[in-house]
């Protein structure tokens, strides 16, 4: 019988992380690369909580904690990204990476 | 049959968090991949309670679905002509064989570490508990300093971004 | 429970009291963030003149914590203190360096073009903030501060180099500064997660102690350290994590981009080191191969950095080479010295292997060159900037007429650079790279002058522009209080450069 066990867990997240790499390196948008972004946050989150339960010295808490600051800091940095976003967007138009490029000569 | 209630859970989550952070990955424009990050978001908060971490489970909802992914939905919505197509640009169009590919080659790698060598596991620890006053508690004593920190953070974020976001007056005289 | 609150109770109280410059810092930001609402109407470089003194006062508690050593917050266990912070005289070089960078970039910010005129309390509590964060990366002794350290100065910088919302260049840059700066983030806490599975604990005496009883194997510990030395590359301009910065540096206002490639990099660099002590084992090798029969390690540490170093150097230097924007030639520059302060940490590592351990003085003495020269540059960039619009390296013919003591600054700063006497860059390059060579690193050394002969193009480029073409414009008036901050950073590099000795004796107190 198949017991689920931190291997299972750790591949999970791993799956995330691929997948945001993939969201980063594939999509052009810069919200779709924050998307992105945030499945690879989501990812080390898993393994910090996983890694809590089945991997820390009992009874401390410390990956859960991290969690904790890793959603905190994910939502400022969101805010911010979206914010200077906006403020490109009111100038030129575009959300495009690529398209927001105009400095190299 | 012998498999158990928790088994099931685990593989129904895992289904949840990982099939739609692929959709991500290949969605056809930015609404649909905001919709699918929500779904995979929504399994990773289901293992965390899974994992006994309910406090982060809740968090998650919160913060993550709540906030962030309103945040970026509202993003979406303010700077999209357009939001259900992706318009092709100069350098090319999005290209979500490269991401699989790449998505693979990396998974190939973290997978070969995870299973081929295997993390040390103390088996039978923390779990079962509510972890909600364990935290509050760490994060008020051993953590305090960050957590104070983190505040300040917030602050400047906060002010930050609606300096940045807020429109010009010129613009609004005009 | 109530026994343990009361040990906590006693590490904060304890804590507070090593913690003041951080305090007043923060303090700082939320000051600056009111007076930019109640001082309307009020001249507007009142915010300027509150952040000096802010970060006078700041500086003073730093100059009361010299000498400190004490381990700070975070929780006691039976063997020690899981501290958050340390506060040692390596953390307190850097700190010091951080906060006279940021001191240096007011004055320039009240010169800017675009500033001038203007309240920008927002832009000084940002400033700030930048420094309080770098603070933290500094002195952290745990993955978490050193994190937080992190993402704390990233987003203050984020926010500084999109804060003129006209400009778009500005925007382009944040946001690029940004995303990259998420990813990489993103992929260095995954890399973390890691490393906490490994060894159960996020300090790093404790991951220092885990390592040491094999906790770990080699791939595993590859792979931890590639992701969470992209991080740590991010903040330091460094190959593989370097592509951002051209645009960055470009877009940001002048001073911004003054402040992110002196004190951001030290920053940097100041975690790095700090994290790589405690990855490090005794004989300074990647923990390869121990297992049951403890095969010394042929590849490790030195070797991952000192290739680092070396692409960091050569991507810098050949990207530079056709550059005809100025502040983007400085970018790979930027890029480039990044690989040379990389060659000291290469050389730190090896240091570490051989009896004599590892030695940072090499490290610190450029960085205190590098201090001056970059500052130097960037001041008289902003300088001329602001008051011809020059941009691009064409703009600066015949400076050496128009503005002879801002062209003699900068030339002197772009000579260091290169390396040539009678600089203190020079004196630093000769240190790093005898260092090099005395720790078997001597493939490194040579591609450093190999290195340090392609730079000379592209500086030479532009003293020869300012000082060999010609050009009809005006004499350029540069100011008493610009020229004030020019003598100010520009006479150390000759000091640095003649009357060396003092200064690499001092160095040689900073390391751990």
């Amino acid at each position: 019988m198949l017991e689920v066990s931190l291997q299972h867990y750790l591949l999970v997240a791993a799956l995330l992380f691929a997948a945001g790499v993939g969201v980063i390196i594939s999509r052009r948008n810069a919200i779709a690369v924050l998307c992105g972004v945030e499945l690879i946050l989501n990812a080390a989150a898993l393994n910090f909580v996983a890694f809590n339960r089945y991997a820390a010295p009992a009874g401390r808490l410390d990956g859960q904690v991290f969690t904790i600051f890793i959603i905190i800091l994910a939502a400022a940095e969101a805010a911010i990204a979206l914010a200077i976003l906006l403020n490109l967007f009111q100038q030129t138009n575009t959300v495009d990476v690529d398209e927001a490029d105009t400095m190299k000569e | 049959m012998d498999i158990d209630f928790g088994t099931i859970m685990f593989f129904a989550l895992a289904i949840v968090a990982v099939v739609p952070a692929f959709m991500v990955v290949l969605a056809r424009d930015i609404v649909r991949v905001a919709f699918w990050l929500l779904a995979s978001l929504c399994g990773v908060a289901g293992l965390y309670i899974l994992l006994g971490a309910d406090f982060l489970g809740l968090t998650q909802v919160l913060v993550y679905i709540g906030g962030i992914l309103v945040l970026i939905l509202f993003g979406i919505m303010m700077t999209s002509k357009d939001p259900l197509h992706e318009k092709a640009t100069a350098s090319g169009k999005r290209s979500p064989v490269t991401g699989l590919v790449t998505g693979a080659l990396v998974f190939a790698v973290l997978a070969a570490v995870i299973v081929g060598v295997g993390f040390e596991e103390n088996k039978g620890v923390s779990g079962g508990e509510p972890t909600t006053t364990k935290l509050g508690e760490v994060l008020l004593t051993d953590y305090v300093l960050p957590f104070e920190l983190v505040s300040v953070l917030l602050l400047f974020v906060l002010c930050g971004a609606a300096y940045m976001a807020r429109r010009r007056r010129e613009d609004a005289h005009a | 429970m109530q026994n343990s609150i009361d040990t906590a109770r006693k590490v904060v109280a304890e804590g507070m009291s090593g913690l003041l410059p951080e305090l007043l810092l923060a303090a700082l930001v939320c000051v600056l963030l009111l007076a930019d609402l109640f001082l309307r109407g009020v001249k507007p470089r009142a915010t300027a003149w509150i952040a000096v003194v802010g970060f006078v006062a700041c500086g003073a508690a730093l100059v009361q914590r010299y000498g400190a050593h004490a381990e700070i917050f975070g929780w006691v266990q039976s063997d020690g203190p899981r501290g958050m912070l340390l506060n040692d005289h390596f953390a307190w070089f850097f700190q010091m360096f951080v906060l006279a960078a940021a001191l240096v970039c007011v004055p320039m910010a009240m010169d800017h073009a675009a500033f001038r005129s203007r309240r920008m309390g927002e832009f000084y509590a940002l400033l700030a903030a930048a420094t309080l964060g770098m603070f933290l990366m500094a002195s952290s002794t745990n993955l978490l501060m050193a994190y937080l350290g992190i993402e704390f100065a990233s987003m203050a910088s984020y926010l500084a180099t999109a804060i003129d919302k006209r400009d778009r260049a500005g925007s382009e840059g944040g946001l690029k500064y940004v995303i990259y700066g998420s990813v990489a983030s993103g992929v260095m806490i995954y890399g973390i997660s890691l490393l906490y599975g490994m060894t159960g604990s996020m300090h790093y005496g404790d991951i220092a102690r885990a390592l040491q009883v094999h906790a770990a194997t080699e791939g595993q510990l590859m792979i931890a350290a590639v992701l969470i030395f992209a991080g740590f590359a991010y903040k330091m301009a460094a190959f593989p994590m370097h592509f951002w910065c051209p645009d960055v540096y470009q877009g940001a206002p002048t001073p911004v981009t003054a402040f992110l490639s002196v004190a951001s990099k030290a920053a940097g660099f100041a975690a790095f080191v700090r994290f790589l002590a405690a990855f490090t084992a005794h004989d300074g090798t990647f923990f390869i191969g121990f297992g049951d029969e403890k095969v010394p390690a042929s590849f490790g540490w030195p070797v991952i950095i000192g290739g680092a170093a070396a692409l960091s150097m050569t991507v810098g230097n050949l990207g530079a080479l056709w550059q005809t924007n100025v502040k983007r030639l400085l970018a790979y520059s930027s890029i480039a010295q990044a690989g040379y302060l990389l060659m000291a940490v290469a050389v730190y590592a090896a240091g570490k292997g051989q009896p004599s351990g590892g030695d940072l003085a090499p490290l610190i003495y450029y960085f205190v060159a590098y201090f001056f020269m970059n500052l130097g540059a960037f001041h008289v960039i902003t300088v001329i900037g602001s008051r011809t619009g020059a941009t691009s390296v064409a703009d600066f013919a015949g400076l050496g007429r128009r503005a002879p003591w801002m062209a003699f600054g900068l030339g002197l700063c772009l000579l260091s650079l290169l390396g040539m006497p009678p600089t203190g860059g020079f004196v630093g390059k000769l240190q790093l790279l005898s260092a090099a060579v005395k720790h078997d690193l001597l493939w490194l050394a040579i591609l450093a002058g190999i290195n340090t002969a392609i730079s000379a193009f592209y500086y030479f480029k532009l003293l020869k522009c300012m000082y060999l073409d010609r050009s009809d414009a005006g004499v350029i008036r540069s100011g008493a209080a610009n020229m004030a901050v020019l003598a100010v950073l520009v006479a150390p590099v000759l000091i640095l450069g003649l009357a060396f000795s003092p200064i690499a004796d001092l160095s040689r107190g900073f390391g751990f």
